[in-house]
């Protein structure tokens, strides 16, 4: 197959062992991924080792409210810079960001689970499989209700798309019918999940979701 | 301990043809998230518009990337020991963040040649990955390309990356950039040529600027910044 010259095999690549499960959580800006992300921690860093690396610009201000809001160890997040590519960060060149889930690997130990934020960016945007196991996409209410209409790979491929702010839906006049019929259109299969993070049951059915995708990856079952 | 990868018996055409993948913007080695310095400058005002790129590039080419370069052709050649060259290259480099990031962008490189060429990614003796320059040029060897090629990729690696983070951070018009750097050409390979005759790690060429090694102090300073250094 291969001409003269290299001595190689195309091996497939292994992860090390005890290396976390990984999450993406991509989707425009202001949709609430952070939000998100937070209450996730809330939710999950009682039962799981988790760890956070976030693309999004984040300062020492973010830091601190995380600190504050004792969501998650501070020591637990890790902050890459995309060099203003997000897209870039996740799918086409992901050094920076496996560097920074191996560092907070070594630094804390073996960890469960690691969400991974894109920073905000459009549509079109996408988690390599070489970063992450399963993604999920999120979309909100006051981003309109043709948004799913539209779709773009993290609205039609995402493992989970997430439909963010529905207690909005009556003030930005979105038909939330229409946003599930036409996810369904676009996802076949794939599961949506409509999602208010104001009052209960908060952020509890994506966390389930990601209980369950780690319980099954760590069984070997495919994405 | 060198490292002399099990080079491909390279044809003309094949050899430009590795060079041609590591200098790849696409190439995924890490080196996209960061600025090398420009955004620390472009928030001094120091680079502003496509002619002070163009001053700023050039100074850089003929300092703190010729050395690279050279460093990265020695690496290449394989007659010094990755270890004498880093440590050659540490005494160029007094900036404790310039030489974080140095390792830190060769770390990311020893990574992606651990997947492209397992087991023979280089490192240095005591398993630390070598500094960027030094771990190019020793994955050039694997990739296929002589020590002045991989000193050619140094050279217009360092421009365009340069030039990119300029572009992002000012929203320069790109085809001015592009004129630069096609200004920039005879430069590039000048720079280039000039460190082929560098045979031993104790005659890296050592010219620097202040700021080389000042911003990428600066860099760390900045909030919220943008690029990894």
């Amino acid at each position: 197959m291969h001409g003269t010259g290299f001595q190689h095999e195309h091996e497939e690549h292994q992860r090390a062992p005890g290396a976390a499960f990984r999450v993406g959580i991509g989707g425009p800006v202001g949709t609430g991924k952070t939000a998100l992300v937070a209450a996730l921690c809330g939710l999950l860093s009682e039962d799981l080792r988790l760890g956070v690396v976030t693309n999004d610009i984040y300062t020492t201000e973010d830091a601190d409210t995380l600190r504050r809001r004792g969501v998650l160890p501070a020591d637990r997040i890790a902050a890459v810079q995309t060099g203003c590519c997000p897209h870039t960060a996740i799918r086409d060149d992901i050094t920076a960001n496996l560097d920074a889930i191996e560092d907070l690997e070594q630094r804390r130990g073996p960890l469960d689970v690691v969400l991974v934020e894109s920073g905000g960016d459009n549509l079109t945007l996408t988690f390599s499989s070489g970063l992450v196991d399963r993604q999920l996409f999120v979309l909100d209410v006051a981003g309109g209700d043709k948004v799913p209409r539209k779709g773009g790979p993290g609205v039609t491929r995402s493992d989970l798309l997430v439909v963010n702010k529905t207690d909005l839906a009556p003030l930005v006049g979105a038909d939330l019918e229409v946003m599930a019929r036409d996810a369904a259109a676009q996802r076949g299969e794939l599961p949506t999940q409509f999602l208010s993070l104001v009052g209960e049951p908060g952020a509890e059915p994506v966390a389930n979701w990601i209980v369950t995708e780690f319980d099954r990856w760590r069984a070997g079952a495919p994405a | 301990m060198t490292t002399t990868g099990v080079a491909p018996t390279a044809t003309p055409a094949g050899s430009v043809a590795a060079l041609l993948l590591l200098a790849d913007g696409r190439f995924p080695d890490g080196s996209h998230a960061h600025s090398f310095g420009m955004e620390a400058a472009v928030q001094a005002g120091r680079v502003r518009d496509p002619r002070t790129l163009h001053d700023y590039v050039e100074g850089r080419l003929w300092t703190t990337t010729r050395t690279d370069a050279a460093a990265a052709s020695l690496a290449a050649e394989g007659t010094a020991t990755l270890d004498e060259i880093d440590a050659a290259l540490v005494l160029r480099m007094p900036g404790a963040a310039q030489r974080a990031a140095s390792r830190s962008l060769g770390r990311s490189l020893v990574r992606t040649a651990d997947r492209l060429w397992p087991r023979q990614a280089p490192r240095l003796v005591d398993g630390r990955p070598p500094l960027q320059p030094v771990a190019f040029g020793a994955v050039a060897v694997l990739a296929g390309c002589s020590p002045v090629e991989a000193a050619l990729c140094v050279t217009h690696s360092s421009a365009a990356a340069l030039a990119n983070a300029a572009l992002r951070l000012l929203g320069l018009d790109p085809f001015s950039v592009a004129a630069v750097l096609a200004d920039l050409r005879e430069a590039v390979g000048a720079v280039a040529a000039s460190v082929t005759e560098v045979r031993e790690p104790a005659l890296l060429p050592h010219a620097a600027t202040p700021f080389s090694e000042i911003d990428p102090e600066l860099q760390l300073t900045i909030e919220p910044r943008l690029f990894g250094s």
